[in-house]
């Protein structure tokens, strides 16, 4: 059975999560004690992920980390449909979108471990850049929505969505509103509502 | 606080919808209904504080995340789940403002008093947040800090821009056009903000 190295915490490992869930795949669970622990510190843990990060799936026979990576593998072998990761002239927007999911949007993610966890760093710089990731995101789906649009690339959620949708909802705990973005307001929304959508802590089950 | 304020554009608060705003540094909500009314109320719950924007519309009434304590259109409390068999006094209400719907805005005001302004129905363009204070924004739009309103021409059209105070250097605009070409409008107005927070930068 696939077998996902999880920390409950963790808005990356969300991101399997939801597609794990959405697409319906029994999978196990193995807690890596990330806070306090360090566990993914430990060499133990480096030897699945010399990087030292979370989360790192198995599946197979194969060892995965990074969590746009994750969803890629899981689009591609489980998703018969196609429709999360479309092999057609959506794929360079897919990869395009799921590149700054796991770049530009994870400012909110350090800002997020310094607010929450007491990290060391710059929380207002971090600040600063997750509110321009969240502007461009949230003028992409203005434009989107004025072409008739619900979603970030095409006529139906991709992994894009799933993988820029944990970020976005977690930016409350790194004290960023979504007062500034009524189109990530109403796109938010239309993910909470798609069939198998979980939630984790800080971010509700249900809308 | 001058008296109807336009705080949102009315598309961008649909059925079953919660909207947090900024306004004049308070923390406002904007929910909408079954019904179809939007109302806007302070954004805290009046049990713990909770910001009542997290949490979630069911049929006419507004569910608190926090423990589920349920509010109706009048903002008073009709359920604590809690207390499931309890009759909750009148006095567990929520903060509710006067609110209003016209020209394609929503509108909050301290003091229901004055009524709100009649305007004609206009399509909506876009909302923007912009880093700068309102007496600049509006400087440059050729507005005023006394009127709820911007004219603006653009192309063949006139957008009409409710604006409101985030805060001291932040400003929303609410842009909505007769015959706009929705696009080009957004651009435009994108445009402006950037040059706006560029000067602030510069
Ligand atoms: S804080 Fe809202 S129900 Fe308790």
């Amino acid at each position: 059975m696939p077998k996902l190295y999880d920390y409950v915490l963790s808005g990356s490992c969300y991101k399997v999560r939801l597609l794990l869930n959405m697409l319906g795949i029994a999978y196990e669970t193995q807690a890596v004690d990330f806070f306090p622990g360090r566990e993914h510190k430990r060499p133990e843990f480096l030897a699945l992920n010399p990087l030292g990060q979370l989360p790192v799936f198995e599946d197979a026979g194969l060892v995965l980390r990074d969590a746009q990576a994750i969803l890629c593998h899981l689009a591609s072998s489980y998703d018969a449909s196609g429709q999360w990761l479309p092999r057609d002239v959506r794929f360079g927007s897919v990869m395009m979108w799921l590149s700054f999911a796991g770049g530009e949007l994870m400012a909110i993610s350090g800002a997020r471990m310094i607010a929450m966890l007491n990290y060391p760093g710059d929380l207002a710089t971090l600040q600063a850049k997750a509110r321009t990731a969240l502007r461009l995101l949230d003028d992409h789906l203005a434009d989107r929505a004025q072409a008739g649009g619900l979603w970030i690339v095409g006529a139906t959620p991709t992994i894009a969505d799933i993988a820029s949708f944990p970020y976005v909802a977690l930016s409350h705990d790194a004290g960023i509103g979504h007062e500034d973005y009524p189109a990530i307001n109403l796109w938010q929304r239309q993910v909470r509502k798609l069939p198998g959508f979980v939630g984790m802590p800080g971010v509700p089950g249900y809308f | 606080m001058a008296d109807w304020i336009p705080i949102a554009l009315s598309r961008d608060v649909p059925v079953g919808i919660t909207r947090a705003v900024i306004v004049d540094t308070r923390e406002v909500m904007i929910w909408r209904g079954e019904d179809g009314v939007a109302q806007v109320w302070e954004d805290r719950c009046p049990h713990r504080g909770m910001r009542l924007s997290l949490g979630f519309v069911r049929g006419n009434a507004l569910n608190c995340l926090y423990h589920g304590w349920q509010y109706g259109a009048g903002a008073n409390c009709l359920r604590i789940p809690a207390h499931p068999d309890l009759t909750v006094p009148p006095t567990i209400r929520a903060n509710a403002f006067a609110a209003a719907e016209t020209g394609g805005m929503v509108w909050m005001s301290d003091d229901s008093a004055a009524p709100p302004p009649q305007l004609p129905a206009l399509t909506p363009v876009i909302s923007l947040a912009i880093e700068v204070a309102p007496e600049r924004v509006l400087a440059e739009l050729g507005g005023s800090t006394a009127e709820p309103l911007i004219e603006l021409p653009f192309a063949a059209d006139t957008l009409q821009i409710g604006w409101h105070r985030v805060h001291a250097a932040k400003t929303m605009l609410h842009a909505t056009g007769a015959g706009a070409d929705i696009g080009a409008a957004t651009a435009h107005l994108r445009a402006l903000r950037q040059n706006l927070e560029q000067g602030v930068a510069a």
